[in-house]
């Protein structure tokens, strides 16, 4: 999951690292009382989750009780990135001296954790990054591995970072590599890490990717993350399944990530394109196939439904009865092409093939149940 | 290949629900199990095997060699940390969700000590007529000489399935694993089938996102036997995750694209969909023939 800014600063702010002072706001007026709180003087951001705000003019430096009452006006309610500002999130202005990158990322092309360092922060690091390596120093640590203090400090002496406050970046480095170890981050990235004119390094921004998977362990994320799901996302959560909205109008239900490509492949070989894409994952059960196959077909654009299903472990029968009860509830005029193999497969035919707009394939090659859909779709 | 006459292997978490009715389907395809391990479960039975406390406890007993892993993620990581200190040399991890950071901790220990660890998020190995270690249905193999290996266990079943209904059976079925990290890569795979007597050809059932794929193509080039490619993930568009936390393209690589020309060039043959693996499969095989 994506942290939001200010919740990512809160947990950083939890590990030593030093944030500006903040509020997050969602009226106009709010934002103007904080800044004036402030003392007259303001960062007026979009708290949206995604990089890049800066150049798309999401982060507004105001002077003025007045600059942050127009900042905020203009932002409140405006698409950023394919994302519409609900709140924004008002800092105190820090008067800095110099700009810096930092970042940790797990690289799963090398296997380890990476400390990332840039002398030269702020919105350009990303071009930095690909015209000029040496600007960008990574630092490759093993998996486990605490980082010992020492190792941060030859590390800056190796690259020769002339920064005075040198054992403070050794230090700020350091706290920032064991916050992305607690908190399962596969990113956390600070652009700009700020020294002040105070002479401290401050996380001006925060950008946090927590491991979906590490989430159990994170109680203290769950809250944010349930607020991060879209309604259908939160239903397939708690069906056990994952969905994937997409732009087309045929909804696609498949029993894993890698046969359910393989189905949208063959699907856009024959001009067909997803609405969405649902992996039921192992664990199939009536309840979950009910509830998968309502929740594929809600979705206005939907012309029609495959369903693909391979049950090495689970029981096929339990799948056509939720296909069957989902459609005993509520008749379909869509067709519905079913593709079931494995585990109790004729049961499952048997009891499919009766129902009106089911199509069922018993071979073993998908192409079929998507020739056959295409068909029905588009004759001729 | 990686299931003998030597293997003895142990199920851990053999207790839990899905330990249990996989390990009835194992024994079904004649794995040669010797125990399960469950904390806290010693003395039990299941399935006629019977239950300790610890994986050193088993191999005390049982000389066990091998372990399958069904625990659930917030435990895969210490259990597996568990089957290495315990010198086992062939660990298969089931459980999936673990978290990477988990993973690449279990990886960097493995390689340590040099067990060979299998996934994690993989359906296992499955070798006709040797037993299988993990969850592949027994029911879409034949006995041949084509190696599959795969990173989607669902979509492996269909090429397998495509495979035998073509009457191209297998030597080895191989899921590594559907996460960014699994422990042992398509590259060390290849390795194998290249070096068993009884594979003649490979199938790589590959997909978008992380670059593993590209990594195996250094591998195929220097292969002496066929290899066909199907890389899933075409229609896929970049940034979305398609429930594989692999299975996803992040800016700068992963593409299916990028996959596909890496294997081409290096010399697979590439196939569009499961059902044209046989086919490609077949000429490939019949030029190799007209070789020797």
């Amino acid at each position: 999951m994506i942290v939001p800014e200010d919740a990512a600063k809160r947990l950083l702010a939890g590990c030593g690292l030093i944030v500006p002072r903040s509020q997050m706001v969602e009226r106009v007026e709010a934002a103007a009382a904080i800044t004036q709180d402030f003392g007259g003087r303001s960062v007026v951001k979009a708290l949206v989750p995604t990089g890049g705000r800066g150049k798309a003019g999401a982060v507004k430096v105001c002077r003025s009780v007045d600059q942050a009452r127009q900042a905020a006006t203009a932002l409140l309610g405006k698409e950023v990135l394919g994302h519409r500002v609900d709140k924004l999130l008002v800092e105190e202005l820090i008067p800095i001296s110099n700009e810096l990158y930092a970042g940790v990322v797990v690289n799963t092309a090398t296997d380890s954790i990476d400390l990332v360092l840039s002398l030269t922060g702020g919105v350009e690091i990303e071009v930095a990054a690909h015209s000029d390596r040496q600007v960008v120093h990574q630092l490759s640590i093993e998996p486990g591995d605490l980082l010992p203090l020492h190792r941060v400090n030859s590390w800056l002496g190796r690259h020769k970072i002339e920064l005075s406050e040198y054992p403070l970046l050794a230090g700020t480095l350091l706290n920032l590599y064991r916050a992305a170890a607690d908190l399962d981050a596969i990113l956390l990235e600070i652009n700009p890490l700020a020294m002040d004119t105070d002479g401290r390094l401050v996380a001006l921004d925060a950008k946090l990717e927590v491991d979906d998977n590490a989430l159990p362990r994170h109680p203290e994320l769950n809250e944010l993350f349930m607020a991060s799901l879209s309604s259908r996302e939160l239903r397939a959560r708690q069906l056990g399944v994952s969905y994937v909205p997409l732009d087309g109008n045929i909804a696609v239900i498949a029993s894993g990530a890698g046969l359910g490509m393989a189905t949208l492949d063959l699907l856009q070989q024959r001009d067909l394109a997803p609405a969405n894409f649902l992996d039921t994952g192992g664990g199939i059960s009536e309840q979950m196939v009910k509830g998968a196959l309502e929740l594929v077909l809600e979705p206005a654009p939907v012309r029609g439904a495959i369903i693909n299903l391979y049950g090495g472990i689970n029981r096929m029968l339990e799948a056509a009865k939720g296909i069957s009860a989902a459609l005993e509830n509520k008749p379909e005029n869509r067709p519905i092409v079913v593709k079931i193999l494995g585990n109790q497969q004729e049961e499952a035919w048997a009891m499919l093939e009766p129902i009106p707009n089911v199509h069922v394939i018993r071979v073993v090659q998908t192409e079929t149940a998507v020739d056959r859909l295409k068909m029905i779709l588009d004759p001729g | 290949m990686l299931l003998n006459q030597l293997t003895r292997a142990i199920v851990q978490g053999i207790t839990g629900k899905v330990g249990q009715a996989q390990t009835y389907w194992m024994l079904k395809a004649g794995t040669p199990l010797v125990a399960g391990v469950t904390p806290g479960r010693g003395g039990q039975s299941i399935e006629g095997l019977p239950v300790y406390d610890t994986v050193a406890e088993a191999v005390a007993c049982h000389e066990a060699n091998a372990s399958v892993i069904f625990v659930p993620a917030a435990y895969a990581r210490d259990a597996a940390f568990e089957a290495i200190q315990a010198g086992l040399q062939l660990i298969v991890i089931v459980t999936e969700h673990i978290p990477v950071r988990d993973t690449l901790e279990i990886k960097t220990r493995a390689q340590l000590t040099g067990s060979m660890v299998i996934g994690p998020n993989c359906p296992g190995i499955f070798i006709p007529s040797a037993g299988k270690l993990g969850i592949m249905p027994e029911s879409v193999f034949r006995k041949g000489s084509i190696g599959v290996v795969g990173r989607s266990a669902t979509l492996s079943y269909e090429v397998i399935a495509n495979l035998s209904d073509a009457g191209l059976g297998q030597s080895a079925g191989i899921g590594i694993g559907g996460d960014p990290v699994v422990c042992t890569e398509f590259a060390e795979v290849l390795g194998m089938f290249e070096n068993d007597e009884g594979t003649a050809a490979v199938v790589l059932v590959g997909e978008i996102g992380g670059s593993a794929e590209e990594r195996a193509a250094g591998v195929i080039s220097h292969m002496s036997k066929p290899v066909v490619a199907l890389i899933a993930g075409k229609a896929a568009s970049p940034g979305k995750r398609f429930g594989h936390a692999g299975a996803i393209i992040r800016a700068g690589g992963g593409s299916a694209g990028k996959k596909i020309e890496m294997l081409h060039r290096a010399g697979a043959a590439i196939a569009d969909s499961p059902s044209e693996i046989p086919i490609l499969l077949k000429e490939r095989l019949a030029d190799v023939q007209a070789v020797l």
